[in-house]
């Protein structure tokens, strides 16, 4: 590129910052400003100077700094229509000439060289006198620059470098301050540095008048760097300690052992963390994105807690029930309230507890107090009851046989004293439902069927019947002793009366477990067999009905539905089996009580 | 057969009672109240006490236990209209009998009580 002597005539010294902007006429000089009337203070004294004596100017620009030019040269006295007609002035738009030569947005050598340097070679043809030349005006590198495309900048810059080896001009861009905000512009700003012969600052500089003033201005500068340096260093500083803040309040929310979520405007949840999935049992995949009330059992529900945060409220402990992947339903207390920008719901703050076990115990609560009353009432019954009758019973068992009476008075006093003894059955089978005990006590299974055994002692000779025991453990369970005392009775005198003709017992009590739908329990299981009349097909899916009974008017139907009553609110089972060996039929009867989780261990 | 104390405070019932232990064979004393039977067990031998649990008074289980501090070999019948006693009964009376079990199983009770004695 050659220099452009003829371009150096100085400015008027009273203009600031003059020697700055015009020490450099020649070259490939890049000028960086702050504000456009900067810029075209010192191109228009660079293009006036090239026109006055005698060169020619090129000037690609945008629209409005071509206008702003044309004025201030104007306003230097210049005959820029004059300059213009003698070719000598050319004014072209940066875009418009941009688009001449680039493809894809990349400048294209071949067409650049072609049409910048045609247009260099008819300004130096119309340039005036042997010293001129062209002096060019260029901003289309800034406009690439803008477009976010610093390499095509770049490109271009090396373009006109290239161009200068073969024509004969001197150039300036021009770069507003304003497209390097961000520390990585550093970098391609050198760059841009480098691709020309000289660099002229930002009028914050170039405007001080003497050097004193340039050498405080670099002092000052030097000074922001190095406090902007610092403030850097703290904020990225402050920034780690925001992302570990952040990550650590992620790791809250995320790893809580109480479910949160978020749900959007529209209903939809937008985030749920762990401890929510697995409670409900879903994958993200099949919870997040889908609507709230879609996992709301009750819609009814749902709308009234919606309705809630749409009025802004606060909601504690709103209780509400939610579907389960599996088909279940689990009941929650949901804590939430919403975030709102203005008037804009954002999202819901929402936290989810879960207090299925906490309500189910509650009900068993419930049950048990009622138990409980029921209990103390039928004590007060019993009592009320079984006193008179014990006198009554006595009664007829002393008019049973009493000389007073003719054969027909005893008789009916038979009678009378049999229907008693059903009242008495029928009575102790339906209170042997409430207890009167406030709860349930550890309780020796092997104790409670030695009394009943002892109790039956009388009959079991009577009828000639051969007790085996297998009593081989203490058989510890919680329960209400009078309540084991009632199935085994009814077990016990059910196999008695099954063996008239005598037979065997086979009463046997062992350690057990058993599956459910919630794994293997562990309990002790009771066994009763006897070898008697056995239990006909047709009545065995009955016989656990009430008053359903085969023994005619000797039996109330009650004992076996009882038993099971009693064994199920232990949560226990109570089944049976007929079958026949070595020709005798075996009915057994096994009840299972579960042992888990009642609080000591069962030795 | 036995010579028995029937102590109860229902003279009806004791009655009653009384005759019904009589028809198998026993001898059979009555006391009206626990502080009678006591003084009744204290002048003469008895092979067994069977008293009633709800007395005015001494209850069946404090006069048993007194009973058996003067005799301990004596066995001692509890009868009961409630089907749940309070668990020192057992360490007391050799047996609790509910009053709706009937009068077959009472003198059931007593016959045994009486042989292994």
């Amino acid at each position: 590129m050659s220099t452009v002597n003829s371009f150096g005539s100085n400015p008027p010294d009273s203009l600031p910052g003059a020697h700055l902007h015009d020490q450099e006429t020649c070259g490939h000089t890049v000028q960086f400003y702050a504000e456009d009337h900067s810029l075209i203070t010192g191109l228009s004294r660079l293009i006036a100077a090239a026109l006055g004596t005698g060169s020619s100017a090129i000037v690609i620009a945008t629209k409005s700094h071509r206008e702003a030019l044309v004025l201030e040269l104007q306003a230097l006295g210049l005959d820029t229509m004059t300059a213009g007609l003698q070719g000598r002035f050319t004014l072209l738009d940066a875009a418009e000439t941009l688009a001449k030569f680039t493809v894809d947005g990349w400048p294209d050598a071949a067409r650049f060289t072609e049409f910048i340097g045609g247009s260099l070679a008819r300004a130096k043809a119309a340039s005036i006198g042997g010293n001129s030349g062209v002096v060019a005006f260029g901003e289309m590198v800034s406009l690439l620059w803008t477009r976010g495309k610093p390499d095509a900048a770049i490109r271009l810059e090396q373009l006109w470098n290239d161009l200068g080896k073969t024509h004969d001009f001197s150039l300036r861009c021009a770069y507003p301050m304003g497209s390097f905000p961000r520390e990585e512009d550093g970098e391609p700003f050198l760059k841009i540095c480098a691709e020309h012969s000289g660099v002229i600052p930002g009028e914050s500089y170039t405007e001080l008048a003497t050097e004193a003033e340039r050498l405080r201005n670099i002092s000052q500068l030097q000074q922001k760097a190095r406090a902007l340096e610092t403030e850097k260093a703290q904020r990225e500083n402050f920034q780690d300690c925001l992302r570990i803040r952040e990550s650590e309040l992620a790791d809250i929310l995320e790893n809580a052992l109480q479910g949160v979520q978020q749900v959007g405007p529209d209903q939809t949840i937008l985030w749920a963390n762990k401890a929510l999935l697995k409670l409900l049992g879903y994958a993200p995949q099949d919870y997040i994105g889908r609507t709230l009330g879609s996992f709301h059992v009750h819609q009814h529900v749902f709308e009234q807690f919606w309705a809630k945060l749409m009025r802004r409220e606060d909601i504690y402990d709103y209780p509400a029930e939610l579907r389960c992947k599996d088909g279940s339903v689990k009941q929650v207390v949901i804590n939430s309230n919403g975030l709102w920008e203005n008037a804009r719901f954002v999202h819901t703050r929402c936290f989810v507890r879960d207090v299925t076990e906490q309500k189910r115990l509650e009900q068993v609560l419930r049950g048990a107090e009622k138990q409980a009353a029921m209990g103390r009432v039928a004590a007060g019954i019993a009592h009320e009851i079984n006193n008179p009758l014990e006198t009554v019973l006595n009664v007829f068992y002393l008019l049973r046989d009493h000389p007073s009476l003719d054969a027909d008075a005893r008789e009916l006093a038979r009678v009378a004293n049999e229907e008693m003894e059903r009242v008495r059955h029928i009575a102790k089978q339906t209170l042997a439902f409430c207890r009167d005990s406030e709860s349930p006590v550890p309780t020796s299974l092997r104790l409670i069927l030695g009394d009943v055994l002892e109790a039956f002692r009388r009959q079991i000779q009577t009828n000639q019947v051969t007790v085996e025991r297998n009593l081989e453990a203490d058989g510890l369970v919680v329960a209400f002793p009078v309540e084991l005392r009632q199935i085994f009775i009814n077990l016990i005198a059910n196999a008695l009366q099954a063996m008239p003709e005598g037979g065997t017992l086979r009463v046997s009590l062992r350690y057990s477990s058993q599956c459910s739908g919630n794994g293997v329990r562990s309990g002790m299981r009771v066994s009763v067999t006897d070898t008697g009349l056995g239990i006909p097909a047709k009545h065995r899916h009955k016989i656990f009905e009430p008053f359903f009974t085969t023994k005619a008017e000797k039996g109330t139907g009650l004992g076996l539905w009882v038993s099971r009553g009693i064994v199920q609110k232990l949560d226990g089972t109570i089944r049976f089996r007929c079958a026949k060996s070595q020709g005798r039929t075996l009915t057994s009867f096994a009840v299972f009580i579960p042992t888990d989780g009642m609080g000591f261990a069962v030795s | 057969m036995a010579k028995i104390l029937c102590i109860d405070d229902e003279s009806a019932a004791l009655d009653i009672r009384k005759r019904v232990l009589e028809t198998a064979g026993h001898q059979v004393l009555i006391a009206r109240s626990g502080d009678e039977g006591i003084r009744r067990f204290q002048a003469e031998p008895f092979d067994l006490v069977l008293l009633d649990y709800w007395m005015p008074g001494k209850n069946g289980i404090a006069t048993a236990r007194e009973l058996k501090r003067i005799n301990p070999s004596v066995p001692m019948v509890i009868l009961s209209g409630l089907s749940q006693l309070p668990d020192e009964t057992m360490g007391v009376v050799d047996r609790w009998i509910l009053k709706d079990e009937g009068p077959q199983f009472l003198l059931s009770t007593i016959s045994t009580l009486l042989g292994s004695t």
